[in-house]
């Protein structure tokens, strides 16, 4: 059996190159997966290694909480202790060159104490030690504003007073993310809390000459409800937060790795299945002399696992690679920074690999191993058939299976969509996608065939005809092909779909409700700040505005808009009520947390709570604030919260004032208000945009692995059903079909099975896209737009990938001299 | 005497070196217009070699093959290239092959058309029923080649190579996969169509009772004519 098992994979040799590739690219997709986490971990952890060094011990509060001065003077006491420090930090706004608080989509920096001991410091200092008036600045903010030693930097307590620094060096905190983006102040402790008012210390850090006991003496020293680690296991911490990113984004790369290899196994079995019908002749002659059938399923099966295993180890080591690419290309392309200390192969990824792309191979190819045990000693003897009539009995079965799960799909849709809790519903709406989707594949060879000959319409000439023929021929050949493609092409309609209709509700909902150009929020200094009342009324003075709107909001769960703006240029969606019943006591509540008309519920606004009357149901998505709960006439807020400052100012321009007019009309203010953010809504449009195609992008590229193995797919399926057809192909020859209309015959059949498998899944996109919109986001009123471009660029590029995939085996078809091909049988 | 297609000094030869065979050894032949000629000889005589290189199917290594049309004007295959040569097939060459030939997934009907398909012209309605109904296959047009008998796929065929009125129709081993009443059909509607339709046939075999059908027989061995 052993010589059978090598004669058939070296005479097959090139039959088996497409599968291979298959399997050796969706390996290539997991291992990569893994390489790319691991390689990334590994970075992260050499390099808080060296970020977190000195430190042996590390004590920090319950959350919330703070360390006191005396538990920092209890842990200086501890025996064995040598340099101590205790870290403040605080939320502190940095002023840049232009007067304006530096912010990270509008969240303010910090400031920390910069003045402990050199041995435990979490940064690479460069310049000296500040003193009182004297600052530190990440260097990334330096570099940003062009700052340099000795320069003057301003910073802004929450309380709007600004204080002038002197810098006396920069700091670097390497690739530490835990200051992700924003800036930071580096001052003696004694200024921090002046300027932030923290009065405790986030941690508490030391070094000691005697690691035994360590903790255990620090944790007595400290009191109860301190965590005490030692510094290893600190460091180990630190470089797992920071690697919670990559550890997501794996998950996420897991799942297109899933898709690949399902894609993967599809093309599989279908070589398997067309492999042992050609060579039912061949089996038909080992059963003849005397192989048992598990012998045949043997053989079948040991020739899987060899090319499952061959592709796997490729695939493992290009997996590598690409892993570590992925990295390089990352750092090059965004600010992400991975740190990268060589490629990293761990064992895991090499076994997960080598078992996932063995496995996923052997057992693709089961059915068609157990079809060809049941090849009976006669067939050796007899002609090949060379269509195979699936039996009735195969098509019924098959349609009540397809039936049956795909019916359990749509039910179980139906059940999603009508499910009043949106998050649950679009659970349920995706389980019941998955399901209805497997119900299309099993029927695939029953609708695959009429639908072919659908678009085969559309192909004139002979080699048109002929294509249509053949495509038809296998049902289940060509709806296993064209599957592969629907799986890819249908995932990425279905993200289109969707990423495209949350942008243009998103944008719709601000225009329809906000029609507004700039959107001002307190800068976030951690307290819910807000916006001067004063502020507002500066613009309202200006002529450069034709309307100016200020909504005050409570703990983000009770806003009011000022009456003037309410129902012009901030008019919440209603869902049922009226805007004008919206007086002293009542209130309209969120249609997140609907209410009857008429009931009373207890709102809370600051301190003060208030029994109102519902009068409306509404969508509160207030800007920059986002979600409210419930929404209370002005004059209501203010007779529970007293005078304040607003969450959000609304602006809309003059009619016939240019943008540039307005801007600077509003940039006038900001040197009086430095903790204003400023927001203007094309902008906002822009960048969601910007962010929307970065999101296609990014799943259009993960998906591209699967779509390239469907590719194989086809022109493995091709290739091979040329070699059956070599005969007739040289008849046609005889018969006077030109080499150019045969390739034409070989391509169109290509085209038509990517077409028919990229529409099949573009309209299974379309349609569950549309409800998984309409179901997430029932409370709005979603717009669901196709993005018929990248829909249509969709097809065209199934279609053209499918001919391409087609060009090689049509070549070979069409060079073979019709004599020789005669001969075969 | 009006000839319809001759061989002039034609060699071909296969394989390179010690293993190089001359199939065909400067064979010179011509076949007569309207008259029904076989050609025999054992296995590996070159007789098919010869029909495939009279056909346009296979290169000659040397020499000419000349196709005379009704006007009596040759043209020599070995001069044109694969296009050229495709489209000659179509309209001026029939075939008749040993295993019927038929595409599995056309029916007779479309399997008889397919010349006139492939060069996008329709046949003579006329001739078309003429020819189906001598050939006895009137209920038998909508069949798949599945449905239909051997002696039945290869009236088929011979509707197909008859079809386009074409200057030659080669026979390879007609009968060689049929029992010999089916044969017998074949041969007759061979000889039938020869004697009424004044088609030109050139018939290879290796059966002396098919050979007894034709008007002539060239007898072939290790790649050169014998006996004319």
């Amino acid at each position: 059996m052993r010589t059978t098992l090598w004669n058939n994979l070296r005479g097959h040799a090139r039959r088996l190159v497409a599968t291979g590739l298959a399997v050796l690219f969706a390996v290539a997709f997991i291992a990569g997966t893994f390489a790319f986490t691991d390689t990334a971990r590994k970075g992260y952890f050499d390099t808080y290694a060296r970020v977190a060094r000195g430190i042996d011990v590390s004590v920090r509060p319950p959350s919330g909480a703070r360390l006191t001065p005396a538990q920092l003077t209890a842990v200086r006491g501890a025996p064995g202790i040598g340099a101590v420090d205790g870290r403040m930090q605080g939320r502190l706004a940095l002023l840049g060159r232009d007067g304006r608080v530096l912010n990270n989509f509008g969240v303010a920096g910090f400031a920390v104490s910069a003045d402990g001991p050199a041995s435990l410091r979490s940064f690479d200092l460069q310049g000296s030690v500040p003193g009182a008036g004297e600052a530190l600045i990440d260097a990334p903010t330096a570099a940003h504003e062009h700052w340099q030693i000795g320069d003057t930097v301003t910073v802004v307590t929450a309380g709007g007073h600004r204080t002038s620094l002197r810098l006396t060096g920069l700091m670097d905190f390497g690739v530490s993310k835990v200051y992700s983006g924003q800036t930071v102040v580096g001052l003696p402790s004694s200024a921090v809390a002046a300027l932030t008012g923290e009065t405790g210390y986030r941690e508490i850090v030391a070094a000691s000459t005697d690691q035994r006991g360590l903790v255990d003496r620090v944790r007595s020293a400290v009191g109860p409800g301190a965590r005490v680690v030692s510094g290893a296991e600190r460091r180990t911490e630190l470089a797992n937060d920071a690697t919670s990113v990559a550890t997501q984004f794996q998950f996420i790369l897991v799942i297109f790795g899933i898709i690949s290899l399902i894609v993967a196994a599809f093309v599989i079995y279908n070589t398997f299945a067309i492999l042992l019908t050609q060579r039912v002749r061949e089996t038909a002659l080992l059963r003849c002399v005397g192989a048992t059938r598990r012998q045949v399923f043997g053989l079948a099966l040991a020739e899987a696992a060899a090319i499952g295993l061959v592709a796997s180890v490729l695939g493992v080591a290009l997996g590598v690679l690409a892993g570590y690419g992925l990295i390089q290309l990352l750092n090059r392309l965004t600010t992400a920074d991975i740190p990268t200390a060589g490629i990293d192969l761990s064992p895991r990824t090499a076994l997960i690999g080598l078992t996932v792309g063995v496995f996923v191979t052997v057992a693709a190819a089961l059915m068609p191993a157990v079809r060809a045990t049941r090849v009976a000693a006669m067939s050796a003897m007899r002609d090949l058939p060379s269509a195979v009539p699936s039996r009735r009995v195969v098509r019924i079965v098959r349609a009540v299976l397809g039936f049956i799960v795909g019916g359990f799909g749509v039910a179980v849709t139906v059940v999603g969509v009508a499910s009043s809790d949106p998050e649950a519903g679009s659970f349920i709406v995706v389980a019941g996608g998955l399901f209805t989707f497997g119900g299309l594949l099993i029927l695939a060879p029953l609708f695959i065939g009429p639908l072919t000959a659908v678009f085969g319409v559309l192909l004139v000439g002979v080699p048109g005809r002929l294509a249509v023929a053949n495509a038809r021929r296998n049902p289940g050949r060509t709806a296993v092909t064209s599957a592969t493609l629907m799986i890819g092409i249908g995932l990425m309609a279905l993200f289109s779909v969707v990423i495209g209709s949350v942008q243009r509700t998103a944008d719709v909902q601000l225009a329809a409700h906000y029609p507004v150009d700039y959107v001002m929020g307190p800068v976030d200094l951690g307290s819910g700040g807000t916006i001067p009342a004063s502020y507002a009324a500066s613009l309202r003075a200006s002529s450069a505005f034709a309307a100016v709107g200020e909504i005050r909001v409570s703990d983000q769960r009770v806003a009011a808009v000022d009456p003037g703006s309410l129902g012009g240029i901030a008019k919440p969606q209603l869902k049922s009520g009226r805007l004008a019943d919206l007086t002293m006591g009542t209130v309209i509540v969120s249609a997140d947390h609907p209410a009857p008309l008429g009931s009373t519920v207890d709102v809370q606004v600051g301190s003060s709570t208030a029994r109102l009357k519902v009068v409306g149901v509404a969508v509160l998505s207030i800007p920059v604030q986002g979600s409210v709960d419930a929404l209370v006439s002005w004059d209501q807020f203010t007779a529970l919260a007293g005078p304040g400052g607003d969450g959000a100012v609304l602006v809309k321009a003059a009619p016939g004032v240019n943008p540039v007019t307005s801007r600077d009309a509003i940039d006038a203010l900001g040197e009086q208000y430095p903790l204003v953010a400023v927001n203007s809504v094309a902008d906002l449009r822009t960048g969601l945009e910007t962010t929307i195609n970065q999101l296609l992008a990014l799943f259009g590229g993960l998906l591209a692995t699967s779509v390239l193995i469907s590719l194989f797919g086809i022109a493995n399926t091709l290739a091979l059903s040329v070699r059956e057809r070599t005969r007739e192909s040289a008849v046609v020859r005889a018969l006077g079909l030109t080499r150019a209309q045969l390739r034409a015959t070989l391509l169109l059949e290509a085209l038509l099975m990517g077409l028919v498998g990229a529409l099949v899944g573009i309209a299974f996109g379309l349609i569950f896209g549309r409800i998984v919109v309409t179901t997430t986001f029932a409370a709005i009123g979603p717009v669901v737009v196709v993005p018929w471009l990248w829909i249509g660029g969709l097809a065209g590029l199934a279609a053209v990938a499918a001919t391409l995939a087609a060009v090689l085996p049509a070549r070979h078809a069409a060079r073979s001299s019709i004599v020789a091909a005669m001969a075969e049988t | 005497m009006v000839t319809a297609i001759a061989a002039k000094g034609v060699v071909k030869e296969f394989g390179g070196g010690d293993a190089r065979v001359r199939a065909l050894d400067e064979v010179d032949v011509a076949f007569e217009a309207g008259r029904f000629a076989a050609i025999m000889g054992p296995s590996g005589s070159g007789k098919s070699t010869l029909m495939h290189c009279l056909a346009g199917l296979d290169t000659v290594d040397s020499g000419r093959i000349e196709l005379y049309d009704a006007q009596g004007t040759a043209t020599d295959l070995t001069g044109l290239s694969d296009a050229a040569l495709t489209r000659l097939r179509r309209a001026r060459i029939g075939f008749v092959f040993q295993s019927f030939n038929l595409l599995p997934t056309l029916t007779a009907a479309q399997n008889i058309r397919l010349p006139f398909e492939l060069s996008g012209t329709k046949p003579d309605p006329d001739w078309y029923r003429t020819v189906v109904e001598v050939l006895g296959l009137t209920d038998r047009l909508s069949h798949r080649p599945s449905q239909l008998s051997g002696g039945q796929q290869q009236r088929v065929a011979c509707a197909r190579a008859l079809l386009p009125r074409p200057d030659v129709v080669f026979a390879d081993e007609p009968t060689g996969n049929l029992d010999s009443h089916a044969g017998q059909d074949v041969l007759a509607f061979l000889r039938r169509s020869v004697d009424e339709f004044g088609q030109t046939v050139v018939m290879v075999t290796h059966d002396p009772v098919a050979a007894g059908y034709a008007d002539r027989t060239v007898h072939l061995a290790d790649g050169r004519i014998v006996e004319a």
